[in-house]
């Protein structure tokens, strides 16, 4: 849980200088494992609010019933924790899509949306900007819609 | 002597300094319903769950149908438990819950869905199978739980307070439900309780623990009777205990000074095992107990074969339908609990002789 204490400037700042000593160049990859540090306790939280007592007790009862640990995680943890791992993704995606920080500093050429917007802010306002931001909220949109309906089909009044 | 279908050997758990289960030996046998009857911390549960496979003992060997089963994971001993919470599949249908089982001992697909639609339809759910679980009520929960658990065929079937959850009268109809089903499949359950009442209504035996230690065990009749120590005469239904010292030997009776004077005990040999100790009158006086159940005191003159006892106060009466729970304190200051029938004329303050049947006191070693 220590990361979600610490500014994202600092742990930005922290992972340029590991990665500079490690020998790991500025790319899309050290900005990803700089996003998985971040997001992590995050993830962590919301999943471990499903693992109480009761799913020692189900994961138990899997065992008894002849289940390999294999098969008890595939078969019942999985599937029971799918709205916690849903959840936990779905939040990262989002922190991850607009974290402009340790992006900034830990990429070079490849970079994110919020860098490219940033280095675009630079020259003034352009369509293309205004075009960036039309994409972004239709595909929320999109998404938003999407979910609705799969989550009221789920549950048929 | 043949080898019984389950034993426990010197079985023995400790959580570092917390003895858990003391050292227990128990044999049981092949179809046998037996009850493990003790109070939270007595490790009656921990017993079931080195029997589930779910935690290894600290010493001591398990050996089911002459295996030594004492660190086999519980996916492969030939057992089953029904949780106490049931912790039902939430993500399953009924009918998916129950073949779980059977899909893990790869039993093919047709004959898994029939199997498992019989079973539902054994525990009283047929037709139930494509519900989800949390469209259940907590009966038939429990229902399910019975049939996942038998679906596999266990040897031994293990239920861990199946029962807690339900109300009186359905924990009633379970009983009867669990006993029937026992007989007809001829498996072996061995069944954990805190409630003497359950106990006694199920099992073939019951086994009373505490402290990690069995006090007892036996039909609960016996248990109940002759109950074979202190904490078994109280655990297992109310009873008054009377500490006293063995006085004198005449003929066939002890004679056992008590608070309410003396008081001749029968010590014909007791049909079951039973700790009475060999009266040794003539040396220094034994401390003993006598346990009188309530239902064996009566208000009144002593009839025929009955001991007067002093007389007493009745100082409260509670109705309970069937009979009338009093309490009655006695000239020498002791406090009786009494069951009588309810239509016996009885008010608070009442003054009354007392007398017991010698037959139902049982002397218990202090």
């Amino acid at each position: 849980m220590a990361p979600i204490t610490v500014s994202y400037l600092i742990i930005g700042m922290g992972l340029l200088m590991t990665f500079t000593m490690a020998g790991v160049p500025k790319s899309l990859l050290a900005v990803g494992i700089g996003h998985v540090v971040i997001n992590l306790p995050l993830a962590f939280a919301i999943c471990y609010a499903q693992l109480g007592e009761h799913q020692v007790a189900v994961e138990r009862a899997a065992e008894d019933l002849g289940a390999s640990p294999l098969q008890s995680l595939l078969l019942i943890t999985v599937p029971m924790m799918a709205p916690s791992l849903a959840a936990a993704f779905a939040l990262s995606v989002t922190l991850s899509w607009d974290e402009f920080v340790i992006a900034f500093l830990l990429s070079r050429f490849d970079v994110t949306l919020p860098v490219v917007i940033w280095s675009m802010l630079r020259s003034g306002l352009s369509p293309e900007l205004n075009a960036v931001g039309t994409l972004v909220f239709a595909v929320s949109v999109l998404l938003l819609l999407v979910a609705e309906l799969l989550i009221s089909r789920r549950r048929p009044s | 002597m043949t080898e019984p279908f389950l034993a426990l050997e010197g079985v023995r758990k400790a959580y570092n300094e917390t003895v858990a289960v003391a050292g227990i030996d128990l044999a049981i046998e092949r179809g046998e319903f037996v009850v493990l009857l003790g109070p939270s911390g007595s490790g009656k549960t921990t017993v079931l769950s080195i029997l589930g496979g779910f935690v290894q003992p600290t010493a001591g060997r398990v050996l089911l149908d002459g295996e030594d089963v004492t660190y086999l994971s519980p996916a492969r001993r030939p057992t089953a438990t029904v949780f106490q919470d049931y912790a039902l599949f939430p993500h399953m249908s009924v009918l998916g819950n129950v073949a779980f089982g059977l899909a893990m001992h790869k039993v093919p697909q047709p004959e898994r869905r029939n199997r498992a639609e019989a079973m539902l339809e054994r525990v009283g759910l047929a037709g139930f199978g494509r519900r989800r679980i949390h469209e259940l009520s907590g009966g038939q929960r429990q229902r399910v739980a019975l049939a996942r658990a038998i679906a596999v065929e266990p040897k031994l079937l293990l239920l861990d307070e199946p029962l807690g959850a339900l109300d009186l009268a359905l924990r009633r109809q379970m009983q009867d439900e669990l006993v029937g089903l026992q007989k007809q499949l001829g498996t072996t359950f061995v069944h954990v309780t805190h409630d003497q009442e359950e106990a006694m209504s199920i099992a073939d035996r019951v086994v009373v623990m505490n402290h990690g230690r069995v006090e007892d065990q036996g039909a609960p009749d016996r248990v109940y009777l002759k109950p074979a120590s202190l904490f078994s005469a109280t655990f297992m239904g109310e009873s008054n205990i009377l500490p006293g010292r063995v006085h004198r030997l005449d003929g066939s009776r002890m004679i056992v000074e008590t608070a309410l004077g003396e008081i001749a005990v029968p010590t014909e040999p007791a049909p079951t095992p039973h700790p009475t100790p060999p009266p040794e009158g003539a040396r220094e006086p034994q401390q003993v107990s006598l346990s009188i159940r309530p239902e064996h005191l009566g208000l009144g003159p002593a009839p025929a074969g009955s001991i007067g006892l002093p007389p007493a106060v009745v100082e409260d009466i509670v109705f309970q339908g069937t009979h009338l729970r009093l309490r009655a304190r006695s000239d020498r200051g002791i406090l009786l609990l009494l069951r009588v029938p309810a239509v016996t004329p009885v008010e608070p303050g009442m003054r009354t002789p007392l007398y017991a049947d010698p037959k139902r006191i049982v002397l218990l070693q202090s």
